[in-house]
């Protein structure tokens, strides 16, 4: 029996549809898509839209298991009181409870954000040795400013200039490391002290509690920021970090234009219209 | 030509006449073997005036020679373009007549460089040619944007006829073996897919190569082809710029790499020459397009 790839992602509805693309382009590139186990931590999802996510077991046979966290009470008290910035949803701390969602049998497992787009069969991603690592990802071109604060200099986190720094948006995981370092009572800890107002979200978190303990990915496994010139480095994974989404209008990024068929355009176009009704009743504030 | 000789393909019509030269002239520039360059140049309804400037190559780069092989009157041209039905305006028939290189060509020429007319050529193409290509029978760059060519419209129209993760090459620089070639009978591949009524379907020539050729591609370094080439591809020192989007060097508009070099390879007084061409060209079509119209506009 084939060994099940168990993969991660956490969004709210308003990344349905990128969530779907990511799902289905992971399908789309692995030849082992039937092996597949995605896991959907998702918050207050509509009915309507995780109907459609159903579309990536009825193509090609991969397995979805659901964790609404709108249930979960104890996770919803944590979020309630962490700082969430502009254009970020609590969401995004998730990341930190894997351990709760992923089971015990999977030995290593890949979490994923929903703006990426895969193009190289999965399963070669997840088959590396960690070599005694907790985590493998790739280094975060942007760390500098991240490390530091303005003109580069000491902002109050605990990092030092030169340290290592990953990007959180791709990680082969290994549970047994990511769920003894106990992420959920560090963050817990960062709250009290205070730290939290500092830091940068769960990424910052998860790059204190691996620091020294994860394994450098090549770049082109988590490629961010993908000008279209960086299209030519064939890309494993492109990850559409900035405001520049593929699913944007005129966005100006790597791959945009095969992103929307890996979307499907019914569903591109579908979001689009979501996107701009919501748009307007903001607008006329209903 | 001598053993030495380094066998070049370009295919076009008189719509790329200036291209073609500038493409020569990379070559020419760039190489230090200039005296073994030999260009195949098969070409379609090319005009004397046009066919006459490209001599300005083996003028101004002795030794190097050209070799002419029309195409509009050619029996194995006028079968394997049968069935093909052209949606693009950037495309034509005349990428097809990369699939008869054997049929055209000597026999005593054994290995080739196949390239398309929209590149700039700029590290020594003997270094391309010396490559060895591993037993394999065809040399390319495995093309960044395979997928979306290679499947269709939701990666789905075209999976009966690939698998997502084959090796897919960009047919716009071929390092060719050319009795591989021969053997594999593309006249005949290409005849059998017509009867299956898959024409429609593939993307020309190059989706035909990367399936005749399936498991004989051997991967170049991607900087041998580098495709949709912008600005910020210069400080990757990329070897062969492909020209492959809608952004073409010899437009007014800039925005691609190497967009002033680019003027100076086909030199200024081609650049504006060609430059009037075009815009003849399109005038006369206009003009053609109205005059049609007020002919069939009722009195």
């Amino acid at each position: 029996m084939s060994e099940t790839l168990h993969i991660a992602l956490t969004f709210d509805d308003n990344f349905w549809a990128p969530a779907y693309a990511t799902m289905r382009s992971i399908c789309l590139a692995s030849p082992r898509a039937k092996d597949v186990v995605f896991h959907l931590i998702h918050w207050h999802v509509t009915q309507e839209h995780r109907d459609v996510l159903s579309g990536i077991t009825e193509e090609f046979g991969a397995s979805l298991v659901d964790h609404r966290l709108e249930d979960d009470a104890e996770l919803a008290a944590h979020l309630s009181r962490l700082p969430i910035a502009k254009g970020f949803s609590p969401i995004v701390y998730t990341r930190l409870f894997l351990g709760h969602y992923v089971p015990e049998t999977a030995e290593k497992f890949l979490f994923i954000d929903c703006d990426t787009y895969v193009r190289t069969p999965i399963e070669r991603l997840m088959g590396i040795e960690l070599a005694g690592k907790a985590l493998a990802a790739a280094p975060e071109p942007g760390r500098p400013l991240l490390l530091r604060g303005p003109d580069m200099q000491p902002n109050g986190k605990p990092f030092a200039s030169h340290d290592g720094y990953f990007n959180a948006g791709v990680l082969v995981i290994d549970r047994k490391k990511f769920v003894a370092a106990d992420l959920p009572g560090q963050l817990m800890s960062h709250i009290e002290t205070g730290l939290i107002a500092v830091l940068y979200q769960d990424q910052d978190i998860l790059n204190l509690a691996f620091r020294d303990d994860w394994l450098e990915l090549e770049p082109r496994w988590n490629l961010t920021k993908p000008h279209p010139a960086l299209r030519s480095l064939d890309p494993h994974i492109v990850h559409y970090t900035t405001g520049m989404k593929p699913w944007k209008s005129l966005a100006y990024v790597a791959f945009g234009s095969s992103y929307r068929h890996v979307m499907t355009r019914a569903i591109f176009q579908r979001y689009r219209r979501e996107r701009w009704q919501r748009r307007l009743k903001r607008l006329i504030g209903r | 030509m001598s053993d030495k000789a380094i066998h070049i393909a370009l295919t076009f019509d008189d719509g790329f006449w200036a291209p073609a030269f500038a493409t020569m002239r990379s070559i020419a520039l760039s190489s230090e073997r200039r005296a073994d360059l030999n260009f195949h140049l098969l070409h379609k309804n090319l005009s004397a005036e046009h066919r006459a400037e490209l001599d300005a190559i083996a003028e101004e780069f002795p030794g190097i020679r050209l070799h002419d092989y029309p195409l509009a009157e050619d029996r194995h041209f006028a079968a394997i373009k049968e069935g093909f039905v052209f949606k693009w305006r950037r495309l034509n028939d005349m990428v097809l007549a990369r699939l008869i290189f054997d049929k055209l060509l000597p026999q005593t020429v054994t290995r080739l460089i196949y390239l398309d007319c929209d590149v700039m050529v700029r590290q020594p193409i003997e270094e391309l040619w010396e490559t060895d290509l591993q037993g394999k029978a065809v040399g390319g760059v495995i093309d960044p944007n395979r997928h979306k060519v290679m499947l269709g419209r939701e990666f789905k129209e075209k999976a009966d006829i690939f698998t997502y993760d084959q090796p897919y090459v960009n047919g716009g620089v071929l390092l060719i073996d050319l009795e591989r070639w021969a053997k594999a009978d593309l006249m005949g591949r290409t005849a059998a897919f017509r009867e299956q009524g898959l024409l429609e379907k593939l993307y020309y020539d190059q989706d035909i190569i990367n399936l005749v050729f399936a498991g004989e591609l051997y991967p170049l370094d991607w900087r041998w082809n580098l495709t949709n080439a912008l600005p910020a591809h210069e400080a990757l020192e990329p070897f062969i710029i492909h020209y492959s989007g809608d952004r073409k060097p010899w437009s007014l508009i800039g925005g691609t790499a190497f967009f002033n070099n680019y003027r100076h390879v086909m030199t200024n007084e081609k650049y504006y020459a060609f430059m009037r061409f075009r815009w003849r060209r399109s005038l006369e079509k206009l003009f053609r397009r109205l005059t049609f119209r007020s002919a069939r506009r009722p009195a």
